[in-house]
């Protein structure tokens, strides 16, 4: 029992260390499904010291069902990479934004991965945070809000301890974080551990 | 409202301008000094002369505490430089000193805007930014000195040149990029902006003068005083007749708690010899000039001319005339009972409170930047409220929308609790204005009770 609490104790320090956060998002859009309407990432520091964080943008999904993307993003601020394909934000600039129109389908798919010094070592110095925000709209100039009453879906704040705060605006917006390979494969490692003491167990009470 | 310091030296002040610059500097070979000086933490000072120097071009100078004098930098002129250099410099948190020369020897005269970076033993680099070409496209003659926004933008006015030859608001970019951002026509706008620096608010707005134009009467007008929003939308905020008001303002602007604009003209007033003016904001959109002081040109001085005012904490006002005084030459005055508003504020000490905040999301709906701040007892004591949250040093060209007022110009919001017990948080929403999306900065500072 004290080897299974003794790897269950360092899965959890791994997972402490410098592993991504990431969210699977998921966003009911059936009510809204072929407007044809834009969406908006941006993902900025906070206006007092600030520490580097970064995040990408994964797995966005287009077709019939997930809605198509109109192409002609507009970038600004530190961002590389265009949707489908993985969206690369840093915060070192005041305004790091990706906008692009869409056309719903039924759903809305991505996963949210943040990383970097704030989050993998907190300096304990910055007094400001890094908030990543997700809007829609229902008009390709992004002034005519969807879903909810101002357009932000939901925001994902980085916290001063290095966590995570997600707030949810839109009750058809569903959350969840992604757990880590490494940390899927130290619960499965307990698993076959806890598996083997309890079949050891087994054998010695036989 | 925040402005270059500028302390003006009268360019006759002293009775013969070139014994004036010599008895700065001890010697005549580097001479004519015509703005204020700046100083670094170190307590040399920096300035600037429009004669002298190697080429008798003028000069960027330090001047130690001990007194050593250096010149960082000596102007050759055309074609590779600019030449004479009349306003005072400003400098950035890296020691970059940055300014103006009125002239580059070159056909236009159009002057440039340089910058001096420190390049360790080796002494000083001068760097051209932007050379003037005049009318009808570009400004000429930056007889005025520059103000910085945190972008790094520099702001100044040239008396010349531009669509109308009445002078030009220029912005010129990090990059190098110039943008004219209004050209004067001489009509009701104005023209010939004065030597003062420009002033700025929070909101990213300018203010000036000008020295002609106008409603006033005379072929050039008698100049007015000036607000250019970041989108170069001008208005004039008062326009002077020369009469009891005054005319022809030729130093820049300064500003008080309460947005108030203070300054002087040159002429005008019950005696002719100019008047110090206060603009204050009517609450409808309009703005009412009163004299503070009208000059007789007797021993109270006359014609104020180069030098802004500047204002203690006791609401006087001081500043220079090149007329009048025991000589004739002038006098340095001081002006009480102005109504300049000045507030103290009861910081609470950052040992006690703590101030966070998360970042800052985008709507584009409203067009602003969104989050929250908060603050935290992080001593053993409760302390009083209410508490006021001051911004100070916020981004230029960003305003706080949902500021609940300003003192001294920033903007401040009010978090309406009582008290704060140890390890209490209250935390209050921000809503920026950011038209160019710059990163928003500011210092948080925490005043413990109310304001106005």
């Amino acid at each position: 029992m004290k080897l299974l609490l003794t790897v269950l104790l360092l899965c959890g320090a791994w997972k402490a260390l410098a592993q991504p956060i990431t969210y699977d998002v998921s966003v009911n859009t059936s009510s809204i499904a072929g407007t044809n309407g834009s969406l908006d990432f941006n993902f900025n520091p906070g206006p007092l010291v600030t520490q580097a964080a970064s995040l990408q943008i994964l797995g966005f999904a287009t077709g019939p069902t997930d809605g198509t993307l109109a192409g002609g993003p507009t970038l600004t601020g530190d961002i590389t990479g265009a949707l489908p394909g993985t969206l690369t934000f840093d915060n070192g600039t005041g305004f790091n934004d990706y906008f692009e129109g869409f056309t719903y389908g039924k759903n809305l798919l991505f996963d949210v991965s943040l990383y970097g010094p704030a989050l993998s070592s907190p300096n304990g110095t910055s007094t400001s945070g890094s908030t990543f925000a997700f809007s829609m709209f229902s008009n390709a100039a992004g002034t005519i809000p969807a879903l909810t009453t101002d357009g932000f879906a939901f925001k994902v704040d980085v916290n001063l301890d290095g966590t995570t705060t997600v707030t949810n605006f839109a009750s058809q917006t569903t959350i969840g974080v992604v757990p880590e390979p490494s940390t899927l494969a130290l619960l499965g490692t307990a698993i076959v551990l806890l598996g083997t003491l309890r079949f050891r167990q087994q054998r010695v009470d036989q | 409202m925040h402005g270059a310091d500028s302390c003006g030296i009268p360019e006759r002040f002293g009775g013969d301008y070139r014994d004036g610059a010599a008895l700065l500097y001890g010697r005549q070979r580097r001479r004519l000094p015509r703005n204020g000086l700046i100083a670094d933490s170190a307590g040399n000072l920096y300035g600037t002369t429009s004669g002298g120097g190697a080429s008798y071009k003028g000069v960027v100078f330090k001047l130690a505490p001990d007194g050593t004098e250096t010149v960082l930098h000596s102007f050759p002129g055309f074609p590779s430089d600019g030449n004479s250099p009349y306003a005072g410099l400003i400098a950035d948190s890296a020691g970059n000193l940055y300014g103006t020369t009125l002239s580059r020897d070159s056909v236009s005269h159009a002057g440039v805007v340089f910058k001096l970076a420190p390049n360790g033993t080796a002494g000083w680099t001068e760097t051209v930014l932007h050379s003037f070409t005049g009318f009808p496209t570009d400004g000429a003659l930056p007889y005025a000195g520059l103000i910085a926004d945190s972008a790094g933008n520099l702001y100044g006015a040239t008396t010349g040149g531009g669509a109308s030859g009445q002078g030009v608001v220029f912005k010129l970019a990090p990059d190098g990029t110039e943008t004219v951002l209004h050209a004067f026509t001489g009509g009701s706008d104005g023209a010939y902006p004065g030597v003062g620096p420009l002033i700025a608010d929070s909101a990213g707005n300018l203010y000036g003068t000008t020295t002609g134009g106008g409603g006033g009467p005379g072929a050039s007008g008698q100049g007015v005083v000036f607000k250019l929003s970041p989108d170069g939308t001008e208005t004039v905020l008062h326009s002077f007749t020369l009469g009891s008001g005054g005319g022809g303002p030729l130093a820049g602007l300064i500003a008080d708690s309460a947005g108030n604009l203070y300054g002087t003209t040159q002429v005008g007033g019950a005696s002719g010899q100019g008047v110090v003016f206060k603009l204050a904001p009517n609450g409808t959109g309009g703005w009412t000039e009163s004299v503070l002081y009208s000059f007789t040109g007797g021993s109270d001085g006359g014609q104020p001319f180069y030098g802004s005012l500047i204002a203690d904490g006791a609401g006087n006002l001081y500043g220079t005339t090149v007329g009048g005084g025991a000589s004739g030459a002038g006098v340095v005055f001081k002006l009480s009972g102005t109504g300049f508003v000045t507030t103290t504020l009861a910081n609470v000490p950052p040992s006690q409170v703590v101030t966070t905040a998360y970042g800052l999301a985008y709507s584009r709906v409203t067009q602003t930047f969104n989050g929250t701040v908060t603050i935290r007892n992080i001593s053993s004591t409760g302390i009083n409220g209410p508490f006021q949250i001051v911004l100070t040093s916020l981004s230029a060209g960003v305003a706080l929308v949902n500021a609940t007022g300003t003192v001294d110009g920033m903007p401040y919001l009010t978090v309406p609790i009582t008290s704060l017990a140890p390890s209490q948080s209250a935390t209050v929403n921000l809503l920026f204005k950011n038209p160019s999306n710059a990163k928003i900065n500011f210092t948080p500072v925490i005043h413990a009770g109310s304001l106005n």
